[in-house]
């Protein structure tokens, strides 16, 4: 006996997975699993820690100097948002000319895709029994490079005890990216709605289906304030139920 | 355990960064991002700062604070997103992308979860094995009959162990027996799934898993054991 047994004993195959699951070498629908379980049973969560103690070490494998104008790009893209007297100046972090700008074939080449999805049909979701785990790897990265990008806006949608969050991506293109992956799924006769809000009205963006993990919205530049409703399966002309989450993109 | 707080560095372009011992920089005026009431006194940013500290400040848009943390974290996060990723220029463009987000979602470090380094060099790692999954998906829809070029796993292996500059941590994963000491290597820092080693050694899935879980566990006991690493 030792002090895993009970984990072993109470989680069937979770447990075997958690020592791959720190090492992010498990796929999407695993890793949900894992935090499911862990969010509901402390033996799962506290052999995560332990086995933390060892991924947070070989994690520590080297400090290497970053290249020379890495700290510029990254300022300049946070100066906009920084409080006056807040910003560095150049060099002061570290010394070197501007970062070259970084080419990314792929991202740009995935994305010309998804633009001719999202002209063509407004709205692409990707949901958990539907779509290939590298479909969602491939749209997530779209999304986090867009992140980074001038002009690009961002937000998290909440419920009012914050028990979930649902990040909002919207480039400078209007390619809105929701994360809709901590959302519940839903029965198979309703859907998940996105809608913008603006002065008491709501009007919609769109249907991300009942068990959604990734979608790429059409949100216009003019939007600011989102809202998630559960609406029936065909979808709603206006909602029919309270926001079961907001969140405002900056 | 103890992480550093002034990471070794390797000059290898130009002098070291000024250390940002009580470089002041003041933070005031109203939040543009967060309804959280405005602090009204200035921020004094320091290299012995805590952690929560530093991420407040970043709240309050203070762009110091950010510099701190890429200035005590910044080495650590590139070194391992180039690592995992086996080129620089994509281990810069996730750098940018966690320093960032940094900024822009900074109510995700959550202290109580560990250090703000870890914090980052956990999401360094997941979104450096991201982008490794994502070039492999794209190479296979490319060409489904491209046989991927894999290194001998014995030169991953010591290549990894070489590259750790902690005696502590090294010579506990060289501890490890091989059989458990290969499947963490090859999914850690190559970026691999547990289905993905477990046909590059031939294993059944299951038992990659549990040789994973249970050199885990041996490698947290060592490190334990050895207990914490004095500041370098």
């Amino acid at each position: 006996m030792n002090e895993y047994s009970n984990v072993n004993s109470g989680s069937g195959d979770i447990s075997e997975l958690l020592g791959a699951y720190v090492l992010d070498a498990v796929d999407d629908v695993e890793r949900r699993r894992v935090e499911r379980a862990a969010a509901t049973d402390p033996q799962i969560t506290a052999e995560i820690e332990r086995l933390r103690v060892a991924s947070d070490a070989l994690g520590d494998v080297a400090d290497v100097v970053p290249p020379a104008g890495l700290w510029e790009s990254i300022q300049s893209e946070i100066e906009p948002t920084a409080v006056a007297g807040g910003s560095v100046s150049k060099g002061a972090v570290q010394r070197g000319s501007a970062r070259p700008s970084v080419g990314r074939p792929l991202f740009l080449a995935a994305a010309a895709v998804a633009v001719v999805f999202v002209l063509g049909a407004g709205l692409i979701g990707i949901t958990r029994s539907s779509s290939p785990t590298d479909s969602v790897a491939s749209m997530t990265a779209m999304a986090n490079d867009a992140a980074t990008k001038p002009g690009t806006r961002q937000g998290v949608l909440t419920d009012p005890d914050n028990t979930m969050e649902v990040r909002v991506i919207v480039d400078a293109s209007g390619h809105g990216f929701v994360m809709s992956d901590p959302l519940p799924a839903l029965p198979d006769n309703e859907t998940y709605q996105l809608w913008s809000a603006a002065d008491g009205t709501m009007v919609s963006l769109g249907m991300l289906g009942s068990n959604p993990e990734m979608s790429l919205v059409a949100i216009d530049g003019a939007v600011t304030e989102l809202a998630l409703t559960r609406e029936p399966v065909q979808g709603s002309v206006s909602p029919t139920s309270s926001p079961m989450a907001t969140g405002r993109l900056i | 355990m103890t992480l550093v707080s002034a990471p070794t560095r390797i000059e290898e372009d130009g002098p070291l960064p000024t250390p940002a011992v009580h470089r002041s920089v003041p933070a005031l005026g109203p939040r543009p991002m967060s309804s959280r009431t405005s602090r009204l006194a200035p921020i004094t940013i320091s290299a012995d700062m805590a952690d929560v500290d530093l991420v407040e400040a970043i709240r309050e848009r203070n762009a110091g604070a950010l510099a701190e943390i890429y200035r005590q974290h910044g080495g650590a996060v590139y070194g391992l997103s180039r690592r995992v990723l086996g080129d620089d220029s994509l281990a810069e463009d996730v750098t940018q992308e966690l320093f960032l987000r940094l900024w822009n979602e900074p109510h995700r470090f959550d202290p109580k979860r560990g250090t703000l380094r870890s914090f980052l060099q956990r999401q360094a790692h997941s979104r450096s094995v991201e982008r490794v999954r994502s070039e492999e998906a794209r190479r296979k829809r490319e060409d489904r009959s491209l046989a991927v070029e894999l290194a001998p796993l014995e030169d991953l292996e010591s290549d990894v162990i070489a590259s750790i500059e902690s005696d502590r941590i090294r010579s506990a994963l060289e501890s490890l027996d091989p059989d458990e000491r290969r499947p963490i290597v090859l999914a850690y820092y190559g970026g691999a799934s547990y289905r993905d080693v477990a046909v590059r050694l031939d294993l059944p899935e299951g038992t990659v898993k549990s040789r994973i879980r249970a050199g885990l566990r041996r490698l947290s006991s060592l490190l334990e054991d050895v207990g914490p690493e004095e500041e370098r």
